[in-house]
């Protein structure tokens, strides 16, 4: 051993201290009218980040219409009050204002940067979306023919493919198994008045959370937030339940490619189950810690069947959860990968995360939660997410506390609980050869 | 041609359209020194979260490697992982995670780059690591032979997987007759198979040393900290011969080319043309410049001509776009891509959008759309400013490919003084035919039944 090595090791012992001001805390900001909204203060750019989400997201959408959500988000920038679609759509380029609305399975989102000189404007043309969106039937039109034209391309994408019939496959009763791009059929059926009725479900300001990062003081945030948000309906519907996994299957879609997609998950954890934390780290040593993950080493490493393998621990904001992972191997490896995969998981739940690997992903956790906290845009949309999830401002500040609380007794029951490879609902795309339910 | 071929799955990488668009901060141009065995150091300064990204970018990519060796520049970023005499294989980027940082590396026909993202006080600690095997990795066929098979999968996944990487590879292959553009920077299928140990060290022991090597670091440190680190670690490390750096070119453009996919894999058909330039290093006057603009106003976003006739005019396309991105060595290319809508054959989309091309040579822009163009990219290059990642990139792809510091830093100001009459001038003199490849990919063939 070297003296560098030695140095190095040395370091490595540290236990890794967050640097207090990495994670901003927000303010809540609060309008005359009570909608509240995150607001982290930066004035080092002439511009800000907003971001929005609604909880329930394409699961407001009821049978025959799936696909509605994401329809919703591509209607809402063609066009609002007196402008039609091209004469919004100037307003908002010559401004360099970014407006965009999108759907997925947790949320509704809105998505606004614009210059400081630009904000009026921006404010402006965004309240006017939300309170007078057109909907007119030329760009309906269009908007359907782009969607129809998306489905295939997830057609074509192996991965994409996967990962959409993975939901459908896992959730064949639930509208979380709903395609999030629709299909020929639901879409060539959806109206103007379904947009509009969809809208007044899906975002209301109940559900809705509000996160703002960037050059804007309170008060002129707080004078905002009336103007923007006035014209959404205060309360909506319920949400529905979450939904349960189907039992454990293994289902093929010919592909004639050279590689198998393959997409695989598990019953997860709710944010709110005392029990996440501990089941989130035993994500990490599973496959969600990248090359420091058990199933890269196993699969990747030690093997080269795949150039990558992740899973991720995925809470919805629903409630309920799931884990999912993912590999793409050759057709003649996808039996060995997948049966690797179960091997790695039964070996995690009967030998248990070891004292190194529990302080290892605590280091990483702890440590690189500051890498999300660099850019104002990034800010905006992890405040979103914890606000989403019903977390506290001060989240930020106990996030890593909650990381380090967790014992290696926890992090083997949650590995329990969690990892059943006999429960994998696994969805391949390709020929894949050698694979058994 | 930048085509990023990254190391690990699932970490998303900042694609930069407008390439070299930013002003490092309102200080002024980021500092750079030089270190005695010609390691060049830029620093970029940004204090605003205590988190610093760390980046090498040696000056070495596919188009550098030698004929029959394809994909050997991107084997070897990731054997650069497979260990030194005192880093085993693999731990490398556990040593980074447990220090709850980040890293990946990248490769380009033009550039092989490696960087991590650390707390500000871990900075040291990634350079000790950065520079070690810089200087000392040690192969051996355990770690070497997997590591194909891992390359191969990626390519089945990236490429032989994906019907339309298969036709931009194909389009690659026709631009280029002569230069090594149109190879694809992960190789070719039958050329990675046989790359072997002494391929990488070879590579290796040509391309990688400190005089062949940029070192940017951007985030919370200042000058001075990075100059101390910088002599402690990469300071001892001795420079290397390295060959010049040196492709064939490119005969003069004569023929129009076309290529055709039919995979029936292919559902949704795609039209894709490029056509060939220079690069900001290669330009005479400001044609870079002026095709960034021309691309803005062509194809930049749904206020765009082409967007407007054949998305919204039209009816044809369900997708119209336009790029160029000059950060190249040697060549760039001017790409139009349009998607059609359902029942529209790709022969009556291109002759539309052939209209809506040979329209805007002929008129020019207008002062409208340049005023709206300009403004549009200058906006771009200061929202570039929120991301110290897309900062060290602007100043790397830039660097690598030839611009200065003060070039680079400049941009946004010399991007507001280009005229219509150059926009107009650069594109008539490079979007002709026989300059261009034109890519379609169907199903089956167009009027088979």
């Amino acid at each position: 051993m070297t003296l560098r090595t030695l140095t190095l090791a040395i370091v490595a012992l540290f236990a890794f201290v967050l640097p207090a001001s990495a994670a901003t805390k927000p303010v809540v900001v609060k309008s005359p009218d009570g909608i509240e909204a995150w607001l982290v203060e930066d004035h080092g750019l002439p511009a800000l980040a907003m971001s929005v989400g609604f909880v329930g997201g394409s699961t407001r959408e009821s049978k025959g219409k799936e696909g509605e959500g994401t329809l919703l988000g591509m209607m809402l920038d063609e066009g609002a009050g007196q402008y039609n679609d091209r004469a919004f759509k100037q307003q908002l380029a010559d401004r360099s204002i970014s407006l965009s609305f999108s759907c997925d399975r947790d949320a509704f989102y809105i998505g606004l940067t614009t210059l400081t000189e630009n904000r009026s404007d921006a404010f402006r043309l965004m309240a006017l979306a939300l309170a007078k969106p057109r909907f007119d039937a030329q760009s309906l039109v269009r908007a359907k023919d782009q969607l129809r034209v998306a489905q295939r391309q997830v057609d074509d994408d192996p991965e994409s493919l996967a990962s959409e019939l993975w939901y459908a496959t896992a959730f064949p009763n639930h509208p979380y198994g709903n395609p999030l791009y629709g299909t020929p059929q639901s879409i060539g059926k959806l109206t103007r008045a379904d947009l509009q009725a969809a809208m007044k479900a899906m975002m209301t300001r109940d559900r809705m959370r509000v996160v703002v990062v960037g050059d804007i003081d309170a008060e002129t945030l707080a004078s905002t937030l009336d103007n923007l948000f006035a014209s959404l309906p205060a309360k909506g519907q319920p949400l529905v339940a979450p939904p349960q996994m189907a039992p454990a299957t293994l289902k093929v879609i010919e592909r004639n490619n050279p590689q198998t997609a393959a997409v695989f998950g598990l019953p997860g954890l709710a944010r709110s189950d005392p029990d996440f934390m501990a089941a989130y780290i035993v994500n990490y040593v599973l496959g969600g810690g990248s090359f420091s993950s058990r199933l890269m080493d196993e699969v990747r490493e030690k093997r080269g069947l795949v150039y990558g393998i992740s899973t991720g621990l995925d809470p919805f904001f629903i409630g309920g959860g799931d884990l999912e992972g993912s590999f793409g191997t050759k057709n003649e490896t996808a039996g060995q990968a997948l049966d690797l995969t179960r091997s790695v998981m039964q070996n995690l739940v009967a030998k248990g995360i070891t004292a190194k690997e529990l302080a290892d992903a605590k280091t990483y956790l702890t440590g690189s939660f500051a890498l999300r906290f660099d850019t104002n845009a990034k800010i905006a949309r992890q405040l979103l997410t914890f606000a989403l999830q019903d977390q506290p401002p001060e989240y930020v500040e106990n996030r890593n506390k909650e990381v380090e609380a967790v014992t290696l007794a926890d992090v083997n029951r949650a590995a329990k609980r969690l990892l059943d490879p006999k429960r994998l609902v696994v969805l391949m795309v390709g020929k894949p050869q050698g694979v058994k339910p | 041609m930048l085509h990023l071929i990254v190391r690990a799955f699932a970490v998303a990488i900042l694609f930069l359209t407008t390439a070299a668009a930013a002003q490092a901060a309102s200080s002024g141009p980021p500092a750079t020194f030089k270190l005695a065995n010609g390691l060049q150091v830029v620093v970029i300064e940004d204090h605003r979260a205590p988190v610093v990204t760390h980046m090498v970018w040696y000056r070495c990519g596919a188009a550098d490697e030698t004929r029959g060796h394809s994909g050997i520049a991107h084997f070897l970023e990731h054997l650069m992982f497979k260990g030194t005499d005192r880093i085993a294989s693999g731990d490398f980027s556990k040593i980074v995670a447990r220090q709850g940082g980040q890293d990946n590396a990248f490769t380009t026909h033009d550039e092989t780059v490696y960087w991590q993202r650390v707390a500000r006080d871990r900075l040291g600690l990634v350079m000790d690591l950065e520079s070690d095997r810089m200087a000392h990795l040690k192969l051996t066929d355990k770690v070497v032979l997997p590591e194909r098979d891992v390359i191969l999968e990626e390519r089945r996944m990236r490429v032989d997987n994906n019907p339309s990487s298969l036709l931009s590879e194909q389009m690659s292959a026709a631009l280029y007759l002569n230069h090594p553009y149109g190879i694809p920077v992960i190789g070719w299928f039958h050329e990675m198979q046989k790359l072997t140990r002494a391929d990488a060290e070879a590579w290796y022991n040509a391309h990688y040393g400190p005089n062949n090597a940029i070192l940017i670091v951007a985030g919370d440190v200042t000058v001075d900290e990075v100059k101390t680190l910088a002599e402690k670690y990469y300071g001892p490390v001795a420079a290397r011969p390295v060959p010049p750096r040196w492709r064939p070119g490119e005969p003069p453009p004569i023929a129009a080319r076309r290529v055709t996919l039919v995979d029936a894999r292919a559902t949704q058909s795609y039209f894709s043309r490029e056509y060939l330039t220079p690069s900001y290093r290669t330009e005479k006057g400001r044609e870079a410049y002026a095709l960034e603009v021309g691309a803005e106003i062509l194809g930049g976003g749904a206020t765009s001509r082409l967007y407007r006739a054949l998305v919204e005019d039209r009816k044809l396309a369900a997708e119209a776009s336009a790029s160029y991105s000059g950060n190249d060595y040697d060549y760039s290319t001017f790409s139009i891509d349009l998607t059609p809508r359902s029942g529209v054959a790709l022969a009556a989309l291109e002759a539309a959008g052939d209209k809506v091309i040979a329209d805007f040579l002929k008129t020019g822009p207008t002062a409208e759309e340049m005023k709206r163009a300009i403004s549009r990219l200058r906006a771009a290059a200061i929202y570039a400013r929120d991301s110290q990642n897309t900062m060290a990139q602007i100043y790397g792809f830039g660097l690598i490919d030839g611009q200065t510091i003060d070039e680079i830093y400049k941009w946004p100001d010399v991007i507001a003084t280009v005229k219509a009459e150059e926009v107009a001038a650069a594109m008539r003199e490079f979007l002709k035919p026989e300059r261009s490849v034109t890519g379609l990919l169907t199903a089956k063939a167009e009027g088979a039944q």
